[in-house]
């Protein structure tokens, strides 16, 4: 899917192309005598041809891709009654005049996909042709929705109406996570329909619903260029970018289009106006950070004031350049799993790899990785005879060594008196020095974190913990007083501590 | 007041990030007691009244990469079922950027390295027991940089 801007094509840029070759044309006709004149005519012809390659390269470069070159509107072709019409009857508009209602360039013709009727296709082409890009929805060949899923006559049709109108990029499988696949749908019908287009530029775009994602559906989206994703439940839209870094994680570099519903068709209602406001801030934060190529809004229901928010929202940002996708975080880029054995596990960095530590059992597990992260190899274990051991944080230590708190408590003794104790490795993580208590814990109090801290000059600064004594909540008042949280482990004792560590082997 | 996190911001200033169970909300509600607070201090005793962050965040965890401090915490509020990894970013520890939420369905909050510029965090997902951790990558922190107007850190 080419998803720069249409306007590349547009006819104003081959009118600059005719300029230039008109130039060009013009450069041998600098005169050619004497010497002089020929170094002369030379200067002049090295300074203009240098004007010229100035010119083009200004002229050749694409005009900044704007937010509004990747909105599209849902069309209704089988909808459509004479107009003109407005936001409060916006269902029964025809495609262009949707696609104006809403203020947004491009259209996918959708509902009953392409007629069977050459010339009705024709014509409902030809009404939506003053839009720079197009996408056609497509059913089976005859009548029906399938199966068979067999295309060949249906994408004969789709060739033939490129031809004419060639900002018809690609065809729409509407459904294809969910009435589709239920049918028998599956991955070697895309192969077939790919088969059919092959020798053109049209993409496939499948449909897939949040609801729906699962590992059934994988082989179908790999066979797709590009993932229209949907939130059939408007409450469904709250976990949306998680959805969209699942598909990136799952699916790297398949282009995204998120579909934004003017209604809740799921929840059969309209659609709250701030999910739908949250749904487009979310699609336009992506957009901008490059993680989603479009936005295409649907509705069949008249709802006049989801309409003109839409509209003022598109008319709000739609000029707004798309930012360099660089400048944007991209969380979900790069996101795998692996397994943890663990809730308490923490990570931290050492000079060759990440290490990470985790309660396994009654002893800490020591692993790390040399892939960032991805994989993890077991690098050492930390026991104590007849004592149950659990891990708590890495600190932040200097870059030589790495530095673990760890509590250390009777094997059965689950509300006894437990040990908060620093250890330290100088070689990786690979082996630990013997542990130096911090504090100790009274029995039936919930605290091990002094940790979270730096080193620094001569000491540790200040502690971070968890206090929780006798299972109730520190009193505020209290600990703003400095009496509760750093009783027994004042600054002084934490500086003691932090040298303490210092000579740990 | 539990789970402080405690970061010493500049020398001798130092920044706490505490989960509370005080109620902001009536007691009736069941997320009520999910508050989350900062409270400054220049000598580690004193304590200045904590100041809201207007959600609900649970085991907050400073980290320090570059000259830019990161707030990682799990962003939670159990009746609306929101149980996010996040991170805030600050260059100062006074002004904080909102929520850059890493993954949703987290037990803890995000244990953060960076490594070659990049920074990576890494969630332990729900239900409790599933043993499956994720690992997700900031590849592009110049945004943060840019937002709170820090230089990158060094490679």
């Amino acid at each position: 899917m080419n998803f720069t801007n249409g306007a590349d094509s547009r006819p104003r840029n081959l009118c600059h192309r005719t300029e230039t070759t008109r130039s060009i044309a013009a450069l041998p006709t600098v005169g050619s005598s004497s010497f002089e004149r020929t170094r002369l005519c030379r200067k002049c012809a090295f300074l203009l041809v240098s004007i010229w390659l100035l010119a083009i390269a200004g002229e050749s470069q694409p005009a900044p891709l704007r937010l509004l070159d990747l909105l599209w509107v849902w069309a209704n072709p089988e909808m459509e009654q004479p107009g003109p019409h407005t936001a409060a009857s916006f269902a029964r508009a025809g495609s262009t005049e949707r696609a104006r209602l809403l203020g947004v360039p491009n259209i996918a013709l959708a509902g009953t996909g392409v007629p069977n009727d050459e010339s009705k296709a024709g014509s409902l082409t030809a009404a939506a042709a003053p839009a720079p890009r197009l996408v056609w929805e497509t059913t089976p060949d005859g009548e029906g929705i399938g199966p068979p899923f067999v295309y060949t006559k249906r994408m004969q049709q789709i060739r033939g109406l490129a031809q004419k109108y060639p900002q018809i990029e690609a065809i729409l499988l509407d459904d294809m996570s969910t009435g589709k696949i239920d049918r028998g749908f599956r991955a070697a019908h895309v192969r077939h329909i790919r088969e059919q287009l092959a020798g053109t530029k049209i993409k496939i775009w499948g449909v897939v619903y949040t609801m729906s994602l699962g590992t059934h559906l994988a082989e179908c989206i790999a066979e797709v260029d590009v993932i229209n994703l949907w939130s059939w439940h408007a409450r469904d839209t709250v976990g949306l970018e998680r959805h969209v870094s699942r598909l990136e994680n799952d699916f790297p570099n398949k282009p995204i289009l998120l579909g934004v519903y003017l209604y809740d068709y799921g929840g059969k209602r309209r659609m709250p106006l701030y999910l739908l406001e949250k749904q487009c801030e979310l699609a336009r934060k992506l957009a901008h950070a490059g993680r989603v190529a479009g936005i295409v809004f649907l509705t069949i229901h008249d709802d006049p004031e989801a309409i003109d928010w839409v509209a003022g929202w598109v008319k709000r940002i739609g000029n707004e350049e798309i930012r360099t996708p660089a400048s944007q975080p991209r969380v979900g880029a790069g996101r795998t799993t692996f397994k943890a054995v663990s809730t308490g596990f923490t990570v931290a960095r050492s000079k060759k790899a990440i290490v990470r530590a985790m309660t396994a059992g009654d002893q800490v597990k020591i692993d790390s990785s040399h892939d960032e992260g991805q994989t993890w190899q077991p690098l050492s274990a930390i026991r104590q005879e007849w004592q149950q051991v659990a891990a708590g944080y890495f600190s932040q230590t200097p870059p030589d060594s790495l530095l673990l708190t760890i509590t250390i408590g009777r094997k059965d003794g689950k509300d006894e008196a437990r040990q908060v104790c620093w250890i330290r490795s100088r070689d990786g993580g690979r082996s630990w020095s013997r542990p130096a208590v911090v504090m100790n814990l009274p029995p039936h109090t919930h605290a091990w974190d002094p940790s979270r801290s730096r080193v620094k000059g001569d000491g540790l600064t200040v502690p971070t913990m968890k206090s929780s004594p006798l299972g109730k909540s520190v009193d505020f008042g209290r600990w703003s007083s400095g009496a509760t949280i750093l009783d027994g482990l004042g600054t002084r004792q934490l500086r003691f501590h932090s040298r303490q560590m210092e000579t740990l082997e | 007041m539990t789970e402080a996190s405690i970061a010493e911001i500049s020398p001798g200033s130092f920044l706490a990030a505490i989960r509370t169970d005080e109620a902001p909300e009536p007691a009736s509600t069941p997320s009520a007691f999910d508050g989350f607070y900062l409270s400054r201090s220049h000598d580690g005793i004193h304590w200045s009244t904590p100041e809201s962050l207007a959600e609900r965040g649970r085991m907050p965890r400073f980290y320090r990469f570059g000259d830019l401090w990161a707030l990682a915490y799990r962003l939670y509020n159990g009746s609306q079922r929101i149980q996010h990894s996040a991170i805030r970013f600050s260059r100062d520890g006074k002004s904080w950027t909102g929520p850059v939420i890493v993954e949703d369905g987290v037990a803890v909050h995000p244990e953060l390295v960076e490594v070659q510029g990049r920074i990576i965090a890494f969630n332990y997902l729900l239900p409790y027991g599933s043993e499956i951790g994720t690992r997700n990558v900031l590849s592009a922190p110049e945004f943060i940089y840019e937002q709170t107007g820090t230089s990158k850190p060094r490679r």
